[in-house]
């Protein structure tokens, strides 16, 4: 299943991320972006993709309409969630979010993923069971910045990654820049200029 | 026989009077038949399909009489305009019309009885059409050419066809599932599944058949030692699906503490709604796995999660900006509408649920407090670069706030945001760009 991100397509072994498979990408810069990508990609397509967010971290200004967002009351729920979405054959990605599985769930949800051939990525270091492991990370010292309207320092406008991709018999890797989005609603009239009223001066 | 027509004649035309009379009659008729309808003029119905119609005309009568009425008059027939000039044309205290002779019976009474339209009189009476007969031989066409539109409602009523709606429809009682048991009592969990395993499916399809699905359902367990305890359900969406209602039971059973033997299970349906039957896309890739996708939905909202959507607006802070929109699994059939850009990846800034407050060493900036390294759960962290800072401050008249916003770039790569309360004078990690 392709992300949509052709650079990154091609280190994976099978062009994408692998239906019917869990695989780990361990909590990293750019993680949750390119992931959030991929959703977006396979909703493009005309598939269904789901976002458990189990740490309740998506925040409504960075969320875009498309894949299905779930929201679990705990780390229970969030586990069940996943696997009947992994398990229902109506997503063809599932991205669990914010929760380390422990074996025995591991397992569950890997047989799940298996049933109903959806690609099922959780985002955790635990690594046991996920036929596909990603590590990213960013490069110190290749940022891209940008003049700060408010003269307070510069902003970073642009982050180079490294992404790495682990198989069995498989290791590729890849530097990606990714585009940072800032919080554009500031009440200062001028866009380029960060509001100061109330500051300490 | 099914409308039963009282008559008082004599009945005042007051109207607050009349209601007031009506309401108290029809409360003491109401304990007889199961319906009543009171009009003016004296003229009360009452329901009496599926019963004795006589008796009940006649203990009716023996009411009203007790409601110290005078003479009143009864008419019992198939329709209710046979009934109506039975009451008050029949010439006896109560008229019974044989069944399927209704059009017979009207025929030697005269128009009046049907009380035509004051227009009609004139014209009925210049072509000699003096009884119900005589209009009733006649044909449809002709009557409306001569007497038009109220012509024909007449020549109707004259036939004994009235398509008045007396009574409304019963509604239908909603499914319920029962069952008893007296030489043992049940503590056996997995023995009390299969019994209700045996009265859901029995009460879903009965729903079935009527097109419908439970929102709400209750089991009401009765105990060995006498009382019950009754356990509600609500399905997140209307469902007659048996093994939807039986993974919330199971669910359910898992947590629930009896505290007796089982003597009974109940089941009832309280609220139902229309089985969703909802049209998709044939033209979208994921037509054939919509149904999954929201039945899968439908499992997860069950189980203690929900399925949001943000709407947005213009608070300068982010973590006020946003209410969550809880979403139905239906949502799966409609094809998502992506925005421009929405494909590229890009790291956005992801808040933390709750602030962690961190202790942070600053330096100096045009009179500002930059940070230059803090102190987190996990140890410190130094800071390459810190932009900033946003000021944001406002909410005097809700939650007061006022905050240095900085972006910073950590020595490990991240990018997080952090904040000076401005309030408090303590920092915060509020969020990390993902």
């Amino acid at each position: 299943m392709p992300t949509g991100v052709a650079v990154l397509d091609r280190i994976f072994p099978s062009g994408g991320l692998q239906r019917g498979r869990l695989s780990a990408w361990a909590p990293g810069p750019g993680a949750a972006a390119l992931l959030r990508a991929a959703c977006h990609h396979t909703v493009e397509q005309g598939e269904r993709a789901a976002w458990v967010d189990a740490a309740q971290l998506a925040t409504g200004a960075a969320w875009r309409s498309g894949p299905v967002l779930v929201r679990p009351a705990g780390p229970l729920a969030a586990l069940r969630a996943t696997e009947v979405l992994a398990r229902s054959g109506g997503f063809a990605l599932v991205v669990l979010d914010g929760l380390t599985p422990e074996g025995a769930e591991m397992v569950r949800l890997s047989r799940a993923a298996h049933e109903s051939g959806a690609a099922l990525i959780l985002l955790t270091s635990a690594t046991a069971l996920a036929s596909l492991r990603l590590t990213s990370r960013a490069l110190v010292g290749a940022y891209g910045w940008r003049r700060s309207g408010s003269g307070g320092g510069d902003d970073v406008a642009t982050v180079r990654i490294e992404v790495e991709a682990r198989a069995s018999g498989w290791r590729s890797s890849v530097e990606l820049a990714l585009p940072v989005r800032h919080d554009d609603l500031r009440l200062s009239l001028d866009s380029g200029r960060a509001d100061r009223r109330g500051a300490r001066r | 026989m099914t409308f039963v027509c009282l008559w008082i004649p004599g009945e005042p035309t007051g109207a607050a009077r009349a209601a007031e009379r009506g309401a108290a009659r029809a409360s003491a008729l109401l304990r007889l038949a199961p319906r009543v309808r009171v009009e003016c003029q004296g003229v009360i119905w009452a329901d009496g399909r599926g019963l004795a119609a006589v008796p009940l005309a006649r203990a009716l009568l023996e009411v009203l009489r007790a409601e110290e009425v005078s003479a009143p008059r009864a008419g019992v027939a198939g329709t209710p305009v046979a009934a109506l000039v039975a009451a008050g044309h029949g010439g006896a205290e109560l008229v019974e019309v044989p069944a399927g002779r209704d059009r017979t019976f009207l025929a030697p009474f005269p128009l009046e009885a049907l009380s035509p339209a004051a227009e009609l009189r004139p014209l009925l009476a210049g072509t000699g059409i003096e009884c119900c007969g005589d209009l009733a031989v006649l044909e449809r066409e002709s009557v409306e050419v001569r007497f038009g539109t109220p012509g024909v409602a007449l020549w109707r009523l004259a036939r004994a066809d009235d398509p008045r709606l007396l009574f409304d429809p019963t509604p239908r009682p909603l499914p319920h599932a029962s069952l008893e048991w007296t030489d043992y009592a049940l503590h056996d969990p997995e023995r009390l599944l299969f019994i209700i395993n045996r009265l859901v499916g029995a009460v879903c399809g009965a729903l079935h058949e009527l097109g419908q699905g439970a929102h709400h359902f209750t089991l009401v367990f009765s105990l060995e030692r006498g009382g019950g305890v009754e356990q509600p359900f609500h399905p997140s969406r209307a469902s007659a699906d048996q093994r939807t209602w039986m993974r919330l039971v199971r669910d359910t059973l898992e947590r629930l503490r009896l505290p007796g033997g089982v003597a009974g299970v109940a089941l009832r349906v309280d609220a139902v709604g229309v089985s969703e039957s909802v049209q998709g896309d044939v033209l979208d890739r994921g037509f054939a796995s919509a149904g999954a996708a929201a039945e899968a939905l439908a499992r997860v909202l069950d189980r203690d999660a929900t399925i949001v959507t943000p709407r947005n607006s213009r608070h300068p802070l982010p973590c006020r900006r946003t209410t969550w929109i809880e979403e139905q699994p239906s949502l799966v059939w409609a094809r998502p509408q992506l925005g421009p850009g929405d494909t590229e990846p890009g790291l956005a800034l992801h808040l933390l649920p709750e602030p962690e407050v961190v202790e942070a060493e600053t330096t100096e900036r045009e009179g500002f407090a930059v940070p230059v390294r803090y102190r987190a759960r996990d140890g410190w962290h130094r800071l390459v670069a810190a932009s900033g800072p946003d000021c944001l401050s406002g909410g005097r008249w809700e939650a007061a706030y006022a905050y240095e916003a900085y972006c910073c770039v950590r020595a490990d790569g991240e990018l997080v945001q952090l904040c000076r309360d401005a309030r408090r004078g303590c920092w915060e990690v509020h969020g990390l760009w993902r």
